[in-house]
């Protein structure tokens, strides 16, 4: 059970950095395609660079570990404010796509906060930073 | 049903258009676009019927070719405002380029068939961009096989030269002006100010072009007199010239040209001319005495250039209030009797229908009291004429202060509307600032609108700007500029005031009034009334989308088809759409890949139904721009009529 759990923690870790990787690359085409309508905008460079942000922590999670636990709850309450703002920003710069991928990465975030993820006493040292 | 047999009277209808396009060449057969507002009427109409409001959400791009050229402004050339409404006349697709280029296109896959280069400067002598609104076709009567030029393709310049290339070869026509190139400046009554930009295409009736163009606004008082002309079309031959100053006012004033397109009423042989405003455009202190062909709809006889009547829009026009579009011409149902109207937009928001034989109105127009100027020197008109029937596309008052705009401006918005001077509609340019609406931006603009023949159904899209009117005394202004001209200032060179003009936006950017932006109306001109009237395109900020409510300013046209969709590029946000005409709803769109400022073109080839649109961008709207051509179709359609 204890070893579901951690495997739901990475399955969840796993998907916010695909759905920011494919968020990121949404976000540059976005930026450089003319048939976008938000080419070359500022609100196509933020999500570039919030897309980036979502990557880099997630991809964090994955390979990092453990992470200790407080700097593990400041990465995750980070990501769910930076998957959650660049999901509405793809739903106002009318990215369907970049919204779609964020959606994905937010469910992924739930995910990596499934019941029992919390590891046993024995896991803790590999386990701490998952939370975040 | 057998095939065959339906397919007859499509057949039928086609050599019966054939043939009449032979002997009209410049009336629209039932699958071309030959003119820039598709026929001479303006009506911006078209008779396909194939793609519908059940289908027309299964449109794809049929093809989408760029021109190359096209200008951000952040090099060497000057930026581009492609407002071309693409031509569709001998199978070809003609169009031009702000380069001073013809692109002859296959209409169904659109490769190059031809490109004609005009090699005129590149350069933004007269306005702030390179601009052209199309190219224009004539063809002879009876075409002579294997004879150059008997079916011409013409397109203007910025340097004033309007250019005469074979239609099927893009050849020179070397019988027209000097080897095939019209110098229109040489009618210049001021040629050392700036040259008479053609920026427009002429308007062509039987074997004659008429030449309006388009000069530098705001810069001078005396300025190259407003002036059409009348020419031979394989020639270039000077028939005749209107002029809308009489000659004694030339010292003090000028303009009041010709910029945008004409109409032709061929059933009662009228040219109707959308007269713009004279200069120096926001003070009249030196051309107090009454001009009435200025601000004004004209009628004339396209033979001669005498005047048949005319109806003035503005008096004493201090608001750059430049008749702007084609009058739109159609015959309307009034208590049992067919009218023959004519319905004029305005930059005010008016939609003045008149009869078009004697220029009376069809629907009131009554002499309003409007604000006087207090500026030393001005003697604004005490009245102005206008309608409320059909209902302006703008509302008199203007539409209040942004509570989110003056928020995040920490009230600027606020106390800079209180401060202004606004006294409602046509409140004259002051010198402590006056808060401007409808401003010279729109209203409606030169796309003008589009009507369906059989309904008395007219559509027409319509910007709501709010802009800041100063007058700068000579030393405030020549103190304001001592160090160049910053931006918004106009020196208006010769009057005793300079000028100052600006959006009223905050530091944001955000605009300090209440949207909607843009809307799109739809009227019935049989009984004046408003059918609806929704905002129209979407206001994007960094890219962000606003809410769909607030609508767009728009700058281009519509277009109407016989089957009840409305197309139209001509939004901030990058899209073309189709539209329910009857509804208003919007039930098809498109991304394009900038503001399709233009109107499109629909057309038949081949038993398809094509839209065509140039998608060029216009840097008042968006700092976006592009040289896409793309052309949407169904799928598979092919001749199901």
């Amino acid at each position: 059970m204890r070893e579901g759990t951690t495997i739901l923690t990475r399955i969840g870790n796993w998907m916010m950095a695909g759905g920011a990787a494919a968020g990121l690359m949404t976000s540059i085409i976005d930026d450089v395609w003319k048939g976008s309508g938000i080419d070359g905008t500022g609100g196509a460079l933020l999500v570039i660079v919030s897309s980036a942000l979502i990557l880099a922590a997630s991809v964090l999670l994955v390979v990092a570990r453990p992470l200790p636990r407080p700097f593990g709850i400041v990465i995750g309450t980070l990501l769910l404010f930076g998957i959650a703002g660049t999901g509405f920003a793809g739903y106002m710069l009318e990215s369907d796509v970049l919204a779609g991928f964020m959606a994905f990465a937010l469910i992924g975030w739930c995910v990596h906060l499934a019941p029992g993820t919390r590891p046993a006493a024995r896991d803790v040292p590999r386990a701490a930073g998952a939370i975040g | 049903m057998n095939p065959r047999v339906m397919l007859l009277p499509a057949a039928l209808a086609g050599l019966m258009a054939a043939a009449a396009q032979a002997q009209t060449p410049a009336r629209p057969a039932a699958q071309t676009w030959p003119t820039f507002n598709g026929d001479l009427e303006a009506r911006k109409y078209s008779t396909e019927a194939e793609i519908t409001p059940a289908n027309v959400s299964g449109l794809k791009v049929a093809w989408e070719m760029h021109t190359g050229d096209v200008s951000d402004g952040s090099g060497q050339l000057p930026a581009t405002v492609w407002s071309a409404t693409p031509l569709f006349v001998n199978d070809t697709l003609y169009l031009s380029t702000p380069f001073y280029r013809i692109f002859a296109l296959e209409p169904d896959t659109g490769k190059v068939k031809w490109i004609y280069d005009t090699h005129s400067k590149k350069e933004a002598l007269t306005q702030p961009d390179l601009k052209t609104r199309g190219a224009a076709y004539w063809q002879a009567a009876n075409p002579v096989e294997g004879q150059a030029c008997q079916k011409i393709v013409y397109i203007g310049t910025m340097d004033a030269a309007l250019h005469a290339v074979d239609a099927d070869t893009g050849k020179p026509c070397s019988g027209f002006g000097q080897n095939g190139v019209l110098n229109v400046n040489q009618w210049n009554s001021m040629s050392a100010t700036w040259p008479l930009s053609v920026l427009q295409p002429p308007t062509v009736y039987k074997d004659t072009l008429f030449i309006g163009w388009a000069g530098k606004d705001w810069a001078l008082a005396q300025a190259p007199a407003g002036s059409v002309f009348a020419v031979d079309a394989r020639t270039g031959a000077l028939k005749w010239t209107f002029n809308a100053l009489p000659p004694e006012v030339a010292p003090r004033t000028g303009t009041a040209n010709v910029w945008a397109s004409m109409s032709i009423d061929p059933e009662n042989n009228l040219l109707f001319l959308p007269v713009s405003s004279p200069s120096p455009n926001y003070y009249g202190g030196d051309r107090k005495e009454a001009l009435p062909l200025v601000t004004a709809v004209v009628a004339l006889n396209p033979d001669t250039g005498a005047v048949v009547w005319s109806r003035q829009l503005v008096h004493h026009d201090l608001w750059d209030y430049d008749t702007n579009s084609a009058p739109v011409l159609v015959d309307i149902q009034r208590g049992g009797k067919t009218v023959p109207a004519l319905v004029q937009s305005t930059k005010q928001g008016f939609i003045y229908v008149l009869n078009r034989l004697t220029g009376e109105p069809i629907y009131p127009i009554e002499e309003t009291p409007v604000p006087r100027s207090d500026v030393a020197g001005e003697q604004s008109a005490p009245t102005q004429p206008e309608t409320t029937t059909p209902v302006p596309t703008v509302a008199s008052e203007w539409p209040g202060v942004s509570t989110i705009a003056d928020i995040a401006s920490f009230g600027y918005c606020s106390r800079e509307a209180n401060r202004l001077r606004n006294d409602g509609r046509f409140t004259p340019p002051s010198l402590q600032g006056t808060l401007t609406y409808p401003a010279t931006a729109g209203g409606v603009e030169w796309g003008g609108g589009a009507v369906d023949p059989a309904t008395g159904t007219y559509v027409v899209n319509s910007s709501s700007v709010v802009e800041i009117y100063r007058l700068l005394t000579r030393r405030d202004y020549d103190a304001k500029t001592m160090d160049g001209t910053p931006k918004g200032y106009y020196p208006m060179s010769g009057a005793p005031y300079g000028f100052h003009l600006n959006t009223f936006v905050n530091w944001l950017g955000m605009p300090c009034w209440n949207p909607p932006y843009g809307t799109l109306s739809s009227y019935d001109l049989n009984t004046g009334k408003l059918l609806w009237k929704e905002p129209f395109g979407e206001v994007q900020k960094w890219g962000f989308y606003m809410p769909l409510s607030w609508g767009s300013v728009t700058i281009g046209a519509p277009v109407i088809t016989r089957s009840g969709l409305i197309f139209i590029g001509a939004s901030m946000d990058s899209r073309v759409r189709a539209i329910d005409r009857r509804s208003g709803e919007v039930l098809w769109s498109a991304r394009v890949d900038a503001p399709a400022v233009s109107m499109p073109a629909v057309y038949r080839y081949k038993g398809k139904e094509y839209v065509a649109f140039a998608v060029g961008g216009n840097t008042i709207l968006e700092p976006k721009v592009s040289d896409q051509m793309i052309a949407y179709a169904l799928p598979g359609q092919i001749g199901a009529r």
